[in-house]
């Protein structure tokens, strides 16, 4: 039985590229920006790119925003990319503060103030991301150990962030990858990393079923 | 349709030209800097790059060669002034005039080289000459797909670096690239220019179903077709192999070619005159690149060899445009039908269904029908009828 | 710490691929979607398509006889591009208003937009693309000329002479929000002489935003130079139709320098 995955499409997505990545894996891909349809669906996918404000405005204006929560609290698989990830966040300094989903605790700042001094940002490019210890061999970050990614953000968490499950060298450490419960977030975009984001959205499908 | 007001190319020319934007297309504005180009210094470039790949126990070089002038003087050229010891490669189309098959039979012996003839079945060429003619209207695909593969297969196989071309086609015909470019041979340029954006595998049963044309399948698997699929990036890159075109580093011209190789090695030219062209140097490798392959060009674009080999002529100062004009009007609207005659038999096809076909590719930027005519405009702006509309 | 990038830069113009020097002869190679599909299978790091349309003439090379997709307009390449690109894609050129961006990006799958004229022709469009995708998605394109020994930015494709200092221009773009620059000689375009280093060199010294470079690009030496002044990407337009597995050729020079380099 293939797995049905629900695009949320908040109108501050690269829907086509993400779109596009998915339907080259077995699943049943749908896109949506209405809540009805997250009850029909094994998993979401959250893309987001631009800034955060305009995005959880989006979110908000779509009436998503509470129903996000609830799917993460009861163990929904969420996957949240860059600025999706963001939105997991208490909120983000982007602009001025704006609250995010509140599924962690912890808030996004931009790089500089999070240390980068000599490095330029925006981030753009591809780099690593160092996996913390414990994560089970079928776990979907697995697929990019040693294999780089692409990255395209001035905002990040700090490495200390409440459920960091990875993190990124770009003059300081950064967190890069995120796991509440079954919700995953990844700041950088596995549906621009090539055979390495083929192989992490090959991975994170199978770890849905 | 426009003209270059220097040679005789048409803006509908199979590449673009550059006639879009310019009143002298970019052949002959290439034409024009070769007489200001430092051709030494490009010697010294070229014999510094010939020494990195020179080697102590193998070919030095692979010439893909089909007997004609430009083999005789790329193969000439490499030994005696590269001091090179190539391997010939001959991708062989089975459409050689006599005249032809004996100055290819006689290159090893002359210049006492090594020399590959592959020749693929003559039932699946003549397969693939129906299924090009079909497809894209041009039965010697299969030959272009050859030359532009066979000879870099080998190369792959043998390990060996540099590949030696001519001169790039369509730079020569449109100017595509410039003589700053120094250009090298690539695998876009082979599928997009030379095979018309096809390859090998859509002439499969397979493929031809994908391109959604079951009805010219001809039982063709990718078993038929090895001799054209080009070595993957992969394989070039263990062999290191270039394709370098000698028409970068050297003045070319193929007129001064053939003289050169006529006198030093007896190289002979056609016993008889085309048909199409006046030029009886070109092209006696394949009766029909002179004949329905070229008419087929006039079918499509409006324009022949002869517009072609004029253009070539006049920008060498050995025509004046007046003078191209006449072998323009003299020889691009001609039927070949000694050449047509054979390759009918040849594929077992009719007339009326080869003219029913042509017809499907003429371009509507050249031609209208007018009274059960096709008519265009010709180089002096007057609109003229040619052939009958092929009926139903 | 982030790998440098290798971009490949495919100019467009009356539907097609061309190859260019001195920003005026452009010279049909091919069509726009081929050489992308090299791009994929050799993991290039990201693909930059610039639209240099003057007059928009499509010259609606579609014949019968080749296999190709049929281009009326530029949103056609757009559109087909987007669904071959496997990796990081900018469109530039011919983005004047933040609808123009919106579409490149929204639509067509852009990663980056890349503004030049549009910064003299309409900042406010760049700053409000900036405010709605961010700052990573906008990049300012300055094209110059070197003249008296300094560099002059130009826009409308080498046309207008802008009245500024580099300087200020480079500031001016970074206030709009870019989140990259992209530095074009107009002068080494298609002469194979290398980048323009002196004026990396100042880019470099007055902003902490990467900086990519184009025109002059001939050899992989080139590259690793341009690099190591500071570059954080380096791009080239003609130089993939001179020679083919040049990414390879890139690849390996890098390694050779000592510049760490993403490898397939």
């Amino acid at each position: 039985m293939k797995s049905k995955v629900l695009l949320i499409d908040t109108e501050a997505g690269n829907i086509p590229s993400v779109l596009r990545a998915l339907s080259l894996h077995d699943c049943e891909v749908r896109i949506s920006n209405s809540n009805n349809a997250f009850a029909s669906a094994d998993a979401l996918v959250l893309p987001g790119v631009g800034a955060f404000p305009q995005f959880m405005k989006n979110l908000a204006d779509f009436e998503l925003t509470a129903d996000l929560k609830n799917f993460v609290s009861s163990g929904g698989h969420l996957l949240g990319i860059c600025v999706g990830m963001q939105a997991f966040s208490r909120g983000s300094e982007e602009f001025e503060f704006t609250n995010g989903l509140g599924v962690t605790s912890s808030i996004v700042s931009n790089l500089n103030s999070l240390g980068v001094k000599r490095a330029r940002v925006p981030h753009v490019g591809w780099n690593l991301v160092h996996l913390s210890d414990g994560l089970h061999l079928t776990h979907p970050l697995k697929a990019i150990v040693n294999r780089h990614v692409y990255f395209m953000h001035s905002f990040a968490f700090p490495l200390t962030t409440v459920g960091s499950v990875g993190s990124t060298d770009y003059e300081i450490k950064f967190c890069s990858a995120i796991q509440i419960r079954n919700a995953i977030g990844v700041q950088f975009h596995p549906e621009k990393s090539h055979k390495v984001g083929f192989d992490f959205f090959a991975k994170w499908i199978s770890h849905v079923k | 349709m426009k003209y270059c007001s220097k040679c005789v190319m048409p803006s509908s020319a199979a590449v673009d030209n550059g006639l879009l934007y310019s009143d002298v297309c970019n052949a002959c504005l290439n034409s024009e800097k070769s007489k200001s180009v430092d051709w030494p210094s490009r010697r010294i470039l070229l014999n510094d790059r010939i020494n990195r790949i020179r080697s102590d126990k193998n070919y030095d070089v692979v010439i893909g060669v089909s007997g004609g002038k430009d083999s005789y003087f790329q193969t000439h050229f490499a030994i005696n002034e590269l001091n090179l010891k190539p391997l010939l490669v001959t991708y062989h189309g089975n459409n050689y005039l006599p005249e032809g098959q004996d100055n290819l039979e006689r290159m090893r012996h002359i210049f006492d080289v090594d020399h590959i003839v592959f020749r693929p079945s003559e039932r699946v060429l003549i397969k693939m000459n129906r299924i090009g003619f079909r497809l894209q209207g041009d039965m010697n695909w299969h030959a272009h797909c050859g030359i532009f593969t066979v000879p870099i297969q080998i190369a792959a196989r043998f390990g060996i670096s540099l590949i030696l071309w001519g001169e790039h086609g369509f730079t020569d015909l449109s100017g595509m690239f410039s003589l700053e470019d120094f250009n090298e041979f690539t695998y876009r340029d082979r599928v997009e220019n030379a095979l018309r954006g096809y390859d090998w595998d859509s002439f499969t049963d397979n493929g031809l179903e994908l391109l959604g044309r079951e009805d010219l399948k001809e039982g063709l698997s990718e078993k038929d077709l090895k001799w054209g699929q080009y070595p993957s990036d992969l394989e070039l890159r263990k062999s290191n192999t270039h394709g370098l075109y000698l028409g970068n580093y050297i003045p070319w011209s193929g007129n001064q070619n053939a003289e050169l190789v006529k006198k030093l090695y007896g190289w002979r030219e056609a016993r008889d005159p085309f048909q199409r062209t006046y030029r009886k140097i070109s092209n006696i490798d394949d009766m029909h690149e002179n004949g329905i392959h070229d008419y087929l060009k006039f079918i499509k674009f409006g324009y022949g060899r002869a517009t072609d080999h004029a253009s070539k002529d006049i920008r060498e100062g050995l025509l004046t445009r007046e003078e191209g004009i006449e072998m323009v009007n003299l020889y691009d609207a001609v039927r070949p039908t000694k050449d047509l005659d054979r390759w009918l038999s040849y594929v077992n096809m009719t007339e009326h269904e080869f003219d029913a076909i042509a017809d499907s590719f003429r371009s509507p930027k050249v031609w209208w029908k007018e009274n059960g005519f096709w008519s265009k405009y010709c180089i002096d702006g007057i609109a003229r009828r040619f052939e009958r509309v092929a009926g139903k | 710490m982030s790998l440098k990038r290798i971009i490949p830069v495919l100019l467009i113009k009356d539907g097609n691929l061309v190859r260019s020097s001195d920003f005026s002869d452009h010279r049909f190679v091919g069509d726009p979607f081929k050489q992308c599909e090299r791009f994929n299978s050799w993991q290039i790091d990201e693909i930059t398509y610039l639209d240099i349309d003057r007059e928009r003439k499509i010259s609606d090379g579609f014949r019968t006889d080749k296999r190709a997709r049929r281009i009326r307009e530029i949103g056609d390449i757009q559109r087909f591009v987007s669904q071959i690109c496997q990796v990081p894609l900018a469109w530039g050129g011919n983005l004047r208003t933040e609808s123009d961006a919106g579409r490149a990006i929204e639509v067509f799958g852009a990663d980056k937009v890349i503004f030049t004229s549009a910064v003299d022709s309409s900042p406010s469009a760049v700053s409000a693309t900036a405010k709605r995708f961010g700052s990573q998605a906008i990049c300012c394109g300055i094209d110059f000329r070197i003249i008296d020994g300094k560099p002059q930015v130009f826009v409308e494709a080498g046309r207008k002479l802008i009245r500024h200092s580099f300087e200020e221009w480079l500031t001016f773009c970074l206030e709009l929000g870019a989140g990259e620059i992209l530095l074009h000689a107009i002068d080494r375009d298609g002469k194979k002489c290398g980048y323009d280093i002196e004026v990396l060199q100042v880019a470099t010294g007055l902003t902490k935003v990467p900086i990519v470079v184009l025109g002059g690009a001939g050899n992989p030496n080139h590259m690793v130079d341009a690099v190591k002044n500071g570059a954080s990407g380096v791009a080239a337009s003609n130089v993939w139709h001179f020679v083919d597995n040049f990414s390879e050729m890139i690849r390996e020079n890098f390694v050779q320098s000592g510049i760490e380099i993403r490898q397939p």
